[in-house]
C-alpha cells in the first residue's frame, strides 16, 4: 500500500513539474536574454521532477505489499462531505449570513464524524456562540 | 514593557498558558495547531500582547503533551512521543506527580537555559546580520532549506518534495524582479499571492479535521491511573534530581538549543535528538533511573529548542519551527521587519518577549504543570471528535478574518486537502511552510545580487561572509546525511 501511495505521488509529482514548466514559459525574461520571473519556477519544476522520478525508482525497487491498517474502515464519502461543506461556507455566508452557515457547517462536519444529533447541535451552537462573543463583541471584527 | 506587566499583559499571559495546557494535554492537539487557530485572536491583539500569549501557549503546550503519556501512554504532542515508555513506566513505578514533575521541573529547565542563550545569541547574531548584503541572506535562506531537509527526522526526500511545494506557493502572485504576475490563473485574488497564515490553518488545523473524516478515528484509551500525590512529589523531589544529573540537563538543553536553531526542526526534533542521544549513552544492563534521565534529557531539549527557534526569527527573518513561522506572519501583518533593525527599533517588544519566555518558565510551566496533572484523568477524556467542529469552526473564521476574505476559505480548504494527501504520503508538512517563507527571501535576494553582478555567478562566493555561509550550508548537508540513519534507528 505504502508503494502504491508512493508511485501515485511520484506521478504527480512528475505531472506537477512537467506543469510547473509548460506555465512558466509564457513568462518574460530580462534584457540581454538573462532569466527573469520563469527562472524560479523552472528550479522548482526540476527539483519536481527529480523528486517525484526518485521516489518513483524507490517504489518500484522496494515493491513489496504493505499493508495500511487503519483503525476502522476510512471513508471517502465523509472525507468529500467535509470538504464540500467548508467549501460552501463563502457561498452561503453572504446569503443567509455568518451565523446560521458556520453554526449549519459546524453541525455537517459534526453529524459527519458521528456525533449523536443533539449532541452535535449543542456544539455547533456553542461553537457560534464561543466565536461571536470572542470576534465580534470582544475583538470587534466583523463576520 | 509596561504594558507586558500591565492587567491585560498578564491576562494574556495566564490565559495563554491555560490555554496551551488544555491543548497539549489532549491528545491529537499539538503545540502548533493550538497557535494556528490563536493567529486570527492574535491579528486583533496589539503584537505586545499577542506575542507573549503565543510563548506562553507554546511553551505551556510542548509540556503539557506529557501529560497523556504519563497517566494513560497517550502523548499529546509529537514531542512527548520521544519518551512516551519512559515516562509512562516512570508514572507507573513512582507515581505520576513525580513522572511529570521530572517533566515539567525539565522543561522549566531547559526553557531558561534556551532563553538566556536567546537573549545571548540573537543580539550577536543580529549585530552580525547588519553586514550582511543580498549575497548573504541568499545563501542564509540556502541554509535554512538545505537545514529543514535533514531536520524532519523522516526521509529527506519527501521533506525535500515537501520544500518545494512550500516554495512553489511561494511564486504565486507578482514577482519580485519584474512586478509580472506568476500562477494566478485569472484570479485577483491571487496577484497578492497567498497568505502562509492562511495557508497554515488549512495545513495543520482543516487537514486535521480531514483525517478524522478519513479515517473515522474513535480513539479508545486504557483507563487512566488515578493522579493523586503531593507536591513535594512534583516539585522537590524532580528539582534534587535535575540538581543530581545537572550535566545532563545543561547537554541535553544546549543540544536542543542547536536543534531549535535550524529552521524547521523545532521542539519535536529537539525531544527526539537528547533521548536518542541519551539511549545511545546508556552501556549494557538497565541502569537504575535509566528512565528519569531520558525523561529529563527529552523534556528539557524541548523546551530549550522552543526558546531557540526565535533566534533565527528575532535576528534573521528565518522561522526556526512552525510556531516562528506563524510568529512571523504576525510580525509582518502588523508591519514589523524581523531582523537586525527589530534590535534597533523595537527594544521594548523584545525584551517583552524574553521576559515573557522567563515568566513561561519559571511561573506558569510549574502552576499550569501541577494544575493539569490534577486535571489530567478529565484532560484526556475529553471527546476529541466534539473538538473537531470547534476546529473547523475556528479555521472558517480564522481564515476569514484575516484579510476578510471569502476567498481565503477557499485558499484554507484547498492547503487542508494537500496537507491531508502530503500526510497520507508520508510528506512533512512544516517544510512546506519554511519554504512558503523562505521563497521570497532567496527569490528576490538572488535575483537582486544576479542583476548587481551582471550575472556574475562567481560573486556569490566572493564575500568571506557568503563563503562562510555556504560552507555551512555544504556542512549541514554533510552532517545530515551522515548521522540521519543513526538517528533514525535510535528513533525507531
Amino acid at each position: 500500500m505504502k508503494n502504491t501511495s508512493d508511485s501515485i505521488s511520484a506521478l504527480i509529482l512528475c505531472l506537477l513539474g512537467i506543469g510547473i514548466w509548460w506555465l512558466s514559459g509564457s513568462f518574460p525574461s530580462l534584457e540581454e536574454g538573462y532569466p527573469g520571473p520563469s527562472l524560479f519556477p523552472r528550479l522548482i519544476a526540476i527539483g519536481l521532477l527529480l523528486g517525484g522520478a526518485w521516489i518513483g525508482v524507490k517504489s518500484l525497487r522496494e515493491a513489496k505489499e504493505i499493508r495500511l491498517e487503519f483503525k476502522e474502515k476510512p471513508s471517502l464519502l465523509k472525507l468529500g462531505g467535509g470538504v464540500i461543506l467548508v467549501a460552501a461556507y463563502p457561498i452561503l455566508q453572504p446569503l443567509i449570513g455568518f451565523m446560521l452557515t458556520l453554526g449549519l457547517v459546524c453541525l455537517g462536519v459534526a453529524l459527519l464524524l458521528g456525533i449523536k444529533p443533539w449532541i452535535a447541535i449543542v456544539s455547533a451552537l456553542g461553537t457560534v456562540a464561543f466565536i461571536f462573543v470572542t470576534f465580534e463583541m470582544l475583538l470587534g471584527v466583523s463576520l | 514593557m509596561s504594558v507586558l506587566l500591565s492587567w491585560e499583559g498578564i491576562l494574556a499571559l495566564l490565559l495563554g498558558g491555560f490555554y496551551g495546557a488544555v491543548f497539549g494535554a489532549i491528545p491529537g492537539l499539538t503545540a502548533t495547531l493550538a497557535v494556528a487557530l490563536f493567529i486570527p485572536v492574535a491579528f486583533f491583539l496589539d503584537p505586545i500582547i499577542a506575542l507573549p500569549a503565543i510563548i506562553a501557549i507554546s511553551s505551556v503546550a510542548i509540556y503539557a503533551g506529557d501529560v497523556g503519556s504519563a497517566v494513560a501512554r497517550i502523548p499529546g504532542t509529537p514531542a512527548s512521543a520521544a519518551y512516551l515508555s519512559e515516562l509512562h513506566r516512570v508514572a507507573r513505578k513512582k507515581g505520576p506527580f513525580y513522572g511529570l514533575g521530572i517533566s515539567a521541573m525539565g522543561s522549566a529547565v531547559g526553557g531558561i537555559i534556551g532563553t538566556v542563550l536567546l537573549i545571548f545569541s540573537a543580539t550577536t547574531i543580529a549585530s552580525l546580520a547588519r553586514q550582511f548584503s543580498s549575497f548573504e541572506y541568499f545563501w542564509i535562506a540556502v541554509l535554512g532549506l538545505a537545514a529543514g531537509i535533514f531536520a524532519s527526522g523522516g526521509a529527506p526526500i519527501k521533506a525535500f518534495v515537501s520544500l518545494l511545494l512550500g516554495l512553489l506557493l511561494s511564486t504565486v502572485g507578482i514577482d519580485p524582479t519584474l512586478g509580472h504576475p506568476r500562477f494566478h490563473f485569472g484570479s485577483p485574488d491571487l496577484l497578492g499571492g497567498l497568505n502562509y497564515i492562511v495557508a497554515m490553518i488549512g495545513l495543520f488545523g482543516f487537514s486535521e479535521v480531514l483525517e478524522h473524516l478519513f479515517n473515522n478515528k474513535e480513539e479508545k484509551y486504557e483507563a487512566p491511573q488515578k493522579v493523586e500525590g503531593a507536591a513535594g512529589q512534583f516539585y522537590f523531589q524532580p528539582l534534587l534530581l535535575i540538581v543530581r544529573e545537572k550535566w545532563l540537563v545543561i547537554r541535553s538543553s544546549i543540544l536542543g538549543v542547536f536543534v531549535g536553531f535550524l529552521p524547521g526542526a523545532g521542539a519535536d526534533i529537539g525531544a527526539w535528538v537528547s533521548t536518542s542521544f541519551q539511549q545511545m549513552r546508556k552501556k549494557g544492563e538497565e541502569e537504575e533511573g535509566e528512565d528519569d534521565r531520558i525523561i529529563l534529557a527529552g523534556t528539557s531539549s524541548n523546551n530549550s529548542a522552543v526558546a531557540s527557534a526565535w533566534i533565527p526569527a528575532l535576528s534573521l527573518g528565518l522561522p526556526g519551527d512552525t510556531v516562528t513561522a506563524i510568529v512571523l506572519g504576525v510580525f509582518l501583518m502588523k508591519g514589523i521587519t524581523p531582523g537586525p533593525l527589530l534590535f534597533e527599533q523595537q527594544p521594548d517588544l523584545l525584551w517583552s518577549l524574553y521576559l515573557t519566555f522567563l515568566l513561561a518558565n519559571l511561573v506558569l510551566l510549574p502552576f499550569y504543570g501541577f494544575l493539569t496533572a490534577r486535571m489530567a484523568a478529565f484532560l484526556i477524556k475529553v471527546p476529541f471528535k466534539l473538538l473537531l467542529s470547534f476546529i473547523t469552526g475556528l479555521c472558517i473564521v480564522g481564515a476569514f478574518a484575516i484579510n476578510n476574505s471569502v476567498f481565503d476559505v477557499w485558499i484554507m480548504v484547498g492547503m487542508g486537502v494537500m496537507a491531508f494527501l502530503l500526510r497520507r504520503g508520508g510528506f512533512p508538512l512544516a517544510q512546506v511552510v519554511l519554504g512558503m517563507v523562505l521563497g521570497p527571501i532567496m527569490e528576490q535576494n538572488f535575483m537582486v545580487s544576479a542583476i548587481k553582478s551582471k550575472w556574475d555567478l562567481m560573486s556569490f562566493f566572493e564575500r568571506p561572509l557568503a563563503l562562510g555561509l555556504m560552507v555551512a550550508t555544504i556542512l549541514i548537508i554533510f552532517l545530515g546525511m551522515r548521522y540521519r540513519k543513526g538517528f533514525q534507528s535510535a528513533k525507531s
